[in-house]
């Protein structure tokens, strides 16, 4: 991956067995660890206000499922993960119970419109090019990573609670 | 020579050019009318979508890199509580967005990502004007020429092509590449600065015309002489030896808008226009040159006429802008804009630009001697005048601007 630094949080350590073949077994081995998610194309939403979302693309090389758990930044005072759903053409936002999983082997992209980290409780505005760090936990291991905070007005996303939702 | 890769372009064309050639004569069909469109309709040229102009190096691309077809310069003002640290946060985001879209990826909060996978060369350059080292409170590092040029004789210039805080210069092979860049980047400048002027510019693509020197609009092949990218000239001349030391691989820019008044040029005959330029129209030759020589023959100056006239004219263009006659040496990449209609007129001209180390050696005498005498200016008018310095090149992980920010 060439290009920005932003997201790029490949994991360099590579444990055992973790990804070679083995059926998940070994309990000892940090399979299915968030350590493993190769994360890229990672960004905020720069925001006045008390609320925001961050976005990225994570990758599980491994042969087991990596579950996210949840999400800890310095910008923000709590974390959640959150779904959209939509119903009878009405989109919500809710936070996934069960945490988030990335398949083995397969992406996950959080997008506007779609899946996203929910950052409640910000201390103070994000500002168009602030470097945000982020801390992913899984039921096994964390995840660092950089995300670059970026001006967006699309996907008609208000990430603030509505005084009078109608 | 409009491409990165010109021998792997022009490979691929002459392949799909003589595929198509060899159809038709199959075919029995010899007509060049016919041969000429069955070329056209040819596999298409897809190579050129994917070409890559490598972002990072110790230049910025743009410079000496190919002249591509079609440019966008975007000059913007900063909004006045923009300072150092919130200039280092914009440079960032707009390092971040072109290392991407050169690169053919979709920007981070790309408005339209789906139209980043065609880089067509894109290039992406920044440049500063003192008004951003002002704000950065760094007016000091500018370089003695990062200032307003002197008054130049007959400029009309109009402030909505004025001086501005920063410059992005974007050019593709594609014109829709260059228009997503823009798009982008005047997107991820919203919450910092305001769009003075967006320029845009265009040459004939490498697959219309020979490659060579382009023609603006009044005909004239235009940009001869200029140094060559590589060559110890072209260093002296462009890239800064590091004075102010964060500028060193750098260079300065002047960007002139140059209106031309195409229906008093166009009704003049072709010995009165070879005159006032100084050279063929047919070819670009000086007039000195021998039948067979070409754009690249040295001029004559002091060749006279059989009545005792020199030949290229006191007044012509290529006299006063030579750059053997003078001290003056730049690098020109000039584009042509044609803008519609105006005041009864074509809105046309050309996006003039004036690239050297030191602007003020290498430009302005070489300016000055032109707004006083230059013929041309009886059919071209200045509206525009803007000077940058465009920061060297960077590294993975540095942003566009961080030898002077930090």
């Amino acid at each position: 991956m060439k290009g920005s630094r932003y997201g790029v949080a490949v994991a360099v350590v590579v444990l055992g067995l973790a990804g070679c073949g083995g059926d998940g077994g070994s309990a000892n081995v940090a399979v299915g660890s968030c350590a493993h998610l190769e994360i890229t194309d990672a960004w905020v939403k720069a925001t006045t206000e008390g609320m925001t979302a961050a976005f990225a693309t994570m990758r599980n090389p491994d042969k087991v499922d990596v579950v996210i758990t949840g999400a800890t930044t310095p910008a923000a005072g709590m974390v959640e993960l959150h779904q959209t759903v939509r119903s009878d053409g009405e989109a919500t936002m809710q936070q996934m119970a069960d945490g988030l999983t990335v398949g083995a082997g397969q992406s996950v992209t959080l997008a506007p419109g779609g899946d996203h980290l929910m950052l409640m409780e910000l201390p103070k505005p994000i500002a168009a090019g602030d470097e945000v760090q982020v801390e992913l936990q899984c039921t096994s291991g964390v995840q660092e990573f950089t995300a670059l905070a970026k001006t967006y007005t699309g996907a008609q996303e208000d990430y603030s609670p509505s005084p009078a939702a109608s | 020579m409009t491409s990165a890769e010109p021998g792997a372009v022009r490979g691929l064309s002459r392949r799909g050019f003589l595929g198509s050639a060899a159809v038709v004569a199959g075919g029995g069909l010899a007509g060049g009318f016919l041969a000429g469109r069955a070329a056209a309709a040819g596999p298409p040229d897809l190579a050129k979508g994917q070409l890559r102009t490598p972002f990072y190096g110790e230049h910025q691309a743009g410079i000496a890199t190919p002249l591509l077809p079609n440019a966008a310069f975007a000059a913007f003002d900063l909004h006045p509580q923009v300072d150092r640290a919130a200039l280092i946060r914009l440079l960032r985001v707009w390092t971040d967005d072109a290392s991407r879209l050169t690169d053919g990826r979709p920007a981070l909060a790309d408005p339209e990502p789906q139209l980043a996978g065609v880089p067509a060369g894109l290039t992406i350059t920044l440049g500063l004007g003192i008004g951003a080292l002002s704000a950065a409170g760094l007016a000091k590092q500018a370089p003695h020429w990062l200032a307003p040029l002197p008054d130049f004789a007959g400029e009309k210039l109009e402030k909505r092509w004025s001086q501005s805080d920063l410059l992005i210069i974007c050019t593709a092979e594609d014109p829709l590449t260059v228009s997503h860049a823009v798009r982008v980047i005047t997107a991820s400048a919203a919450d910092f600065a305001t769009v003075h002027w967006v320029q845009r510019g265009f040459h004939r693509p490498a697959h219309t015309a020979p490659a060579g020197t382009g023609r603006n609009l009044m005909g004239q092949v235009d940009g001869t002489i200029n140094p060559v990218a590589g060559s110890p000239d072209f260093a002296e001349i462009v890239w800064s030896d590091g004075e102010p030391a964060w500028l060193a691989g750098g260079t300065g820019l002047a960007v002139r808008r140059i209106s031309m008044d195409l229906a008093t040029w166009g009704a003049l005959d072709e010995l009165t226009k070879e005159q006032a330029i100084g050279r063929r129209l047919t070819d670009g030759a000086p007039l000195t040159a021998a039948a067979d020589q070409d754009e690249f023959t040295p001029a004559d100056f002091d060749a006279l006429d059989e009545d005792g006239i020199p030949v290229i004219a006191l007044n012509a263009h290529m006299r006063l802008g030579h750059s053997e006659q003078n001290s003056g040496k730049i690098l020109r990449r000039p584009y042509n804009y044609d803008d519609g209609w105006a005041g009864g007129r074509a809105d046309a001209g050309l996006i003039f630009t004036a690239y050297a180390a030191d602007l003020t050696a290498g430009y302005v005498p070489m300016q000055q001697r032109m707004a006083e005498a230059d013929v041309l200016n009886l059919w071209t008018t200045t509206i525009g005048s803007a000077v940058f310095a465009l920061p060297p090149g960077i590294a993975p992980g540095q942003y566009l601007g961080q030898q002077l920010l930090e």
